[in-house]
């Protein structure tokens, strides 16, 4: 075998860090660094020749996620593509100690999928086979890498769709959807994935390979499939899942509201569902959100409301009809100055190109840190205002867009990345805001996940025992923490800088992607 | 029972109470109303009865905000009138089991049904049990009080415990407060009954139903003197309901006779069929397969005539009374269809797993109860 001059030396790191990174990871695991040769060729043994990618050209590819914050390039990526596969490379890691990171699309905000420089990277693209629909038991069995958009398209022309809806669906693996309890749009009504998986196939560390859950409602013993959608990737890799598939709706229909304040909208979503109403969607925007939305899409917003609610009802026509007459009088009631029902489908979608190109819009004008939080809906005046104030304290601005059925805040925080110390401002003025939703008795994140982002903040919500529990959890799957570490939990017990959300001159990595 | 029972009133009082038996090397029994006690088999031998009755209350309801906590011992009938009065209700349809498993009727409590993830059939349009279980405190077999999850709709902070503590029977930890979602109560609901079509029929408009955007929030078949009996649940604002109700009753005609029930017959019909009361007064081994949905038909073609049942969740959940001298394969029907069987009444039964689920689950419930201090139950481990 050939065999690099340098092979015995023991570089820092395989490859050099694309760019310095703040975010203190484990401890480097120089030893694995320097089997790095003999780890590929094991990987290539039961991968195959194809399958395994040392060159640094070929590693760049996974060098980062949908968090462009951060960067490393990985040790060694392999791309398997059997179960069977999957588990000898789990096994042989695990007997050999060497850190593994599983990967879908990589389109993570929150950093779950960045590699490290000594480990593994497991890509499960090739795993990417719609393998049987089944429409009697209204479920699909697909593998992790099929996107979660195709997933509807396979069966909408049975009358059927996938519901989780991020805003990633066209790029996004269900594979990564599972790991991250991804959500979207629709969840109010829907749920989110962990309502919309059935099973997994998982395979563990040891390389054991376990059926969790399936077609039937439940299935017996514990719900570890419940545990294993949203553990980020720490526990197992899963190489098939067993997704829902609901009937698609008659009919949808949206309505746009703008009010002259903030309370006033939000007391409007409060009424909503106090009258037993479940929208398919409820999205909130403040001001500056509308205006930035109006001037780059043209979606007809009321640019003078300080809130714009848009409500989407769906069901059969009968239902829509009769809802919309009740969320307009709610909204009338509620101050609401401009109340707008979407005439045909054009019109609904202009309504929702406005909300989807929030992000964008705000990207328009600087740079922007993403938030993910979610409060309670009633705290939301309150919040809004705390974070009003922190705007001028920071000098930062800040555009807000909710998902306001269920209490999910995005707020986009505005800097200049290229002003000295406003990065580190923005992320300051992020790491407040998730506090603050923490205070008002709401979570550090609602649907983009812990991973590296939020790993140091965990402690503003779990105390040492909580995060115990739940590293002991950890542990009981993979008793040395290959799994993807340095994600979620903060053990490392030092002021690290969390990596976050930077958009830098409306470029992301994932720059074709909406993201709402 | 145990032969101490202690009813703690916080969380600490119950960590010290566990800790102690740790120290003392005593098993604990966990105790909510005792209303299913008898399920899945006698209950436990203990040397310990921790009885959450006063770990009760109601301790933050905001109905604007759909969400509840309350101690984890207080009772569902208080929790139900509470939410009754602002028009909302448990998305899951908690079953009171009391009647059917030798306790009483109107004890069971919210810890007891979350650590049991019980769901009644309203589970095929909103969810299991499991599904609105938010959040919680409770103390682990260490003795140490931890809490996860939250007290909001939308959250992915940390692994997802709630999910493990729904079904893990009190073999984990004990629940000292949970959080749940709640949900409106429906402002109109109907019944479409189909009556005296062939079990493939009857099944088979089970599944087009469940295939269409109709919302059935209850689909349940039984057998009848004259065929079967299958009925579908309807809720909704009233338009809708009337609509869905038109259509459903439209696709029903060519399967039988169809009738069209009101929102009181509604009340109880599905009240029992939860309780599964149609069975459960009668003796006899209970069993619960879970199985796809589809494949309830051959379920009930292989029991029917041998055994009494009802195949509710449109199929994917057949009710069996199987007489003491049956002879049926149960587990193995089940098995064929790639569902499981569990004998909820009776003598205990071995919950049969793929020994990669059974090796993860011990490591799982190792994790939590690492000294074993909380007593086995036959289905979970």
């Amino acid at each position: 075998m050939f065999k690099h001059p340098n092979a015995d030396i023991a570089p820092l790191t395989a490859f050099p860090l694309a760019r310095p990174m703040a975010l203190t990871m484990p401890e480097l695991d120089r030893v694995a660094i320097s089997r790095r040769a003999e780890i590929a060729a094991a990987l290539r043994v039961i991968a195959g020749a194809n399958a395994v990618i040392e060159h640094e050209d070929g590693l760049r590819t996974f060098e980062t996620d949908g968090l462009t914050a951060y960067a490393q390039m990985p040790m060694l990526a392999v791309l398997p593509q059997t179960t069977a596969e999957v588990a000898a490379i789990l096994k042989w890691c695990g007997e050999n100690r060497v850190k593994i990171m599983p990967r879908g699309a990589g389109t993570s905000l929150s950093g779950g999928a960045l590699p490290l420089a000594d480990g593994v990277l497991l890509g499960l693209g090739r795993f990417n086979r719609i393998l049987e629909i089944d429409y009697a038991n209204r479920c699909a069995v697909v593998q992790p890498g099929v996107t979660n958009l195709s997933i509807t398209q396979a069966v909408q022309d049975e009358g059927f769709f996938y519901a989780p809806d991020p805003s990633s669906q066209i790029a996004c693996s269900i594979g990564g959807n599972v790991a991250e309890n991804s959500g979207g749009v629709h969840c109010l009504k829907y749920g989110l994935t962990t309502h919309n998986v059935l099973g997994v196939t998982l395979v563990t560390i040891d390389g054991e390979i376990v059926t969790l859950g399936g077609k039937a409602y439940d299935s017996p013993g514990y719900d570890l499939l419940g545990v294993v959608i949203g553990s980020e990737g720490l526990l197992g890799v899963v190489t098939e899942v067993i997704v829902r598939l609901t009937p698609a709706p008659e009919c949808t229909r949206a309505a746009l509201m703008g009010f002259p304040t903030v309370e006033g909208a939000a007391q409007c979503v409060a009424d909503i569902m106090a009258a037993g109403i479940v929208p398919a969607g409820l999205e909130m925007m403040d001001g500056f959100a509308i205006r930035a939305a109006e001037d780059f899409v043209h979606a007809g917003y009321p640019t003078e409301a300080a809130a714009l609610l848009i409500v989407e009802l769906d069901g059969p026509e009968a239902e829509c009809e009769h809802l919309l007459a009740e969320v307009q009088t709610i909204a009338r009631n509620n101050g609401a100055d401009t109340v707008r029902v979407a005439k045909d489908e054009a019109e609904r979608a202009r309504f929702w190109a406005g909300r989807k190109a929030a992000f964008p819009a705000v990207g328009r004008i600087g740079d922007y840190y993403c938030m993910d939080g979610t409060i309670p809906r009633r705290e939301l005046p309150g919040v809004l205002a705390r974070i009003g104030e922190m705007s001028k304290t920071y000098g930062l601005g800040v555009a807000n867009v909710f998902h306001a059925g269920d209490g999910n805040l995005h707020p986009l925080v505005l800097y200049n990345a290229n002003a000295p110390g406003q990065l580190e401002a923005a992320e300051a003025f992020g790491a407040d805001i998730l506090r603050l939703c923490v205070e008002v008795g709401g979570v550090l994140t609602g649907e983009h996940g812990v991973g590296v982002e939020k790993r140091d903040l965990m402690p503003a919500m779990f105390n040492a025992v909580d995060l115990a529990v739940q590293e002991d959890l950890k542990a009981a799957f993979d008793p040395n923490f290959l799994l993807n570490p340095g994600k979620v939990f903060p053990n490392l017990h030092r002021c690290a800088e969390a990596g976050r959300v930077h958009v830098h001159g409306g470029k992301t990595r994932f720059s074709h992607l909406p993201r709402f | 029972m145990g032969q101490r029972i202690e009813s703690p009133t916080g969380a600490f009082e119950a960590a010290e109470l566990i800790a102690g038996a740790v120290a003392d090397g005593q098993r604990i029994e966990i105790i909510g109303g005792g209303s299913k006690r008898g399920y899945g088999g006698p209950a436990p031998g203990a040397d310990l009865t921790l009885w959450t009755a006063r770990l009760g209350g109601i301790l933050h309801y905001d109905p604007q905000e759909m969400v509840l906590t309350a101690g984890a011992g207080e009772k569902l009938s208080a929790i139900d009138a509470l939410l009754a009065e602002h028009n909302q209700m448990l998305g899951f349809e908690p079953p009171d089991f009391g009647a059917a498993f030798g306790g009483e009727a109107g004890e069971t409590t919210l810890g007891g049904v979350l650590a049991a993830n019980l769901s009644g059939p309203r589970r095929i349009a909103s969810g299991a049990a499991r599904d609105h279980f938010l959040g919680f405190e409770a103390v682990s077999g260490k003795g140490q009080i931890f809490k996860a999850g939250g007290k909001v709709f939308k959250n992915v902070t940390g692994f997802d415990l709630p999910k493990l503590m729904a079904g893990s029977w009190g073999t984990l930890a004990l629940l000292t407060e949970v959080t749940v979602k709640v949900v409106p109560k429906p402002k109109t609901t109907t019944t479409v009954i189909l009556r005296g079509a062939s079990f493939q029929n009857a099944t088979g408009a089970m599944t087009r139903a469940m295939g269409q955007p109709l919302a059935v929030s209850g689909a349940v078949m039984l057998p009848t003197l004259k065929g079967t009996q299958t009925a579908f649940r309807l809720e909704g604002f009233g338009p809708s309901v009337e609509v869905r109700a038109e259509r459903l009753a439209a696709q029903l005609e060519p399967f039988g006779e169809v009738e069209v029930r009101d929102a009181a017959f509604s009340e109880n019909f599905w009240r029992d069929i939860g309780r599964v009361a149609p069975l459960a007064s009668e003796p006899g081994s209970l069993w619960r397969l879970s199985v796809p949905p589809a494949t309830g038909l051959d379920v009930v073609r292989a029991v029917d005539g041998a055994a009494a049942w009802i195949a509710d969740w449109a199929g994917g959940l057949v009710w069996v009374l199987a007489a003491p001298d049956a002879t049926l394969d149960l587990p193995a029907i089940a098995a064929a269809v790639g569902g499981s069987a569990l004998k909820v009444r009776g003598e205990v039964s071995e919950v049969s797993r793929q020994p990669a689920h059974a090796a993860l689950s011990g490591l799982v419930r190792a994790a939590f109860d690492p000294h074993g201090v909380f007593a086995s139950r036959a289905m979970v481990a």
